[in-house]
């Protein structure tokens, strides 16, 4: 490290810079495929993509904290779920979630869906792999996020007939406070 | 999909997924050789879809030599798919090796090469994606990281070395 200077000693850019889609959808698919051939079932392939996905929340709400002016701490479950669909979603795909929906009968379930899954669009799904999403990557970024901010959950991906890709997000019911709700 | 409308997303949406991968792939073998040799590979992958991807985005002309093509892709080819531009410069005598530096590299943004790590070429994906790149357009070459800004090198650079040009052979259906 002699000549360079440390990552966290340089500032942060005001506005991060854009990349060529193609160039991020080969890489994920890339991720993709070399996730495929380390498992065994879809299940554990989704859960793979998590992680992954999980590595990428943890830093990525960091610097979206670094660069938010408004220093606001998000104390209540719809504050955070609007963060997710606005906030988060923009600076991932430069565009909100498009439907954000309780699950009926349950305060802590929460269903955020995108017509358009940016990163489904570039991986076709062969038949043995029957219902996998790929956007469990996207999962696990979201759960990062969500327990960065104090209210862990566990995100599921799933694809539903005319809303394209939904996450399913179950709140902790133990460790989210009565007044947050 | 309009034609040569350049979709684009967040850089460090990009460079943190790269990161993950190398994490992923770091936690999954043994050695740092062996994790530069599976990032060899996929970047082998990406160069060989990128040629599709930048012929039919763009108005290129055809590229008659090897030199000329190293400097289109390193030129236009960094430019459209990383944003950055890169330079080839001291070639041999004889037009088969040169030097590539990428300037501003985008995958290293938050990156720190731990101790234990010091065989890591962090980003070699390059190489591969390169080497991609150039088989599809008939050379067969080495690529090897030669500078790493994570080793305290003031830029990245790489050695793109032509082994050999490939025939064109038609598949046999034609």
């Amino acid at each position: 490290m002699e000549s360079r200077t440390h990552p966290l000693d340089r500032a942060l850019p005001r506005v991060p810079r854009d990349i060529s889609l193609s160039t991020y959808a080969l890489l994920f698919s890339e991720v993709v495929r070399y996730t495929t051939n380390r498992v065994n079932s879809v299940p554990e392939l989704e859960q793979k993509l998590a992680v992954i996905g999980r590595r990428v929340g943890v830093r990525l709400v960091e610097v979206m904290a670094m660069r938010d002016r408004t220093s606001r701490r998000r104390i209540k479950i719809h504050d955070v779920l609007a963060f997710l669909q606005t906030n988060l979603w923009r600076t991932l795909f430069g565009k909100p979630a498009d439907l954000l929906e309780q699950v009926t009968s349950d305060v802590c379930s929460y269903m955020l869906s995108d017509h358009d899954m940016l990163v489904n669009k570039f991986i076709s799904i062969s038949k043995e792999y029957g219902d996998l999403n790929c956007a469990a990557f996207v999962g696990g970024i979201v759960e990062a996020a969500v327990d960065g901010m104090g209210f862990p959950a566990e995100v599921a991906a799933h694809t539903v007939e005319g809303k394209g890709t939904t996450l399913l997000i179950k709140f902790d019911h133990t460790k989210i406070p009565q007044e947050a709700l | 999909m309009a034609r040569r409308e350049v979709k684009r997303v967040n850089g460090e949406l990009f460079t943190m997924t790269y990161g993950a991968l190398v994490a992923q792939l770091l936690e999954d073998y043994e050695s740092d050789d062996e994790v530069n040799k599976q990032l060899d590979k996929m970047g082998y992958n990406i160069g060989v879809r990128m040629v599709d991807d930048f012929i039919a985005n763009t108005n290129t002309e055809r590229c008659g030599s090897f030199k000329e093509t190293c400097t289109t892709l390193a030129k236009e080819g960094f430019r459209m798919f990383l944003g950055v531009t890169a330079t080839i410069s001291n070639w041999t005598a004889d037009d088969k090796e040169c030097t590539l530096t990428i300037d501003d590299n985008p995958l290293v943004a938050f990156v720190e090469l731990p101790d234990e790590h010091r065989e890591l070429n962090y980003c070699n994906m390059y190489c591969g994606a390169i080497r991609g790149a150039l088989e599809l357009l008939q050379y067969r070459t080495r690529v090897t990281m030669t500078k790493d800004v994570l080793k305290g090198d003031k830029d990245t650079q790489l050695t793109i070395t032509l082994l050999e040009v490939l025939d064109d052979v038609p598949p046999p259906e034609d």
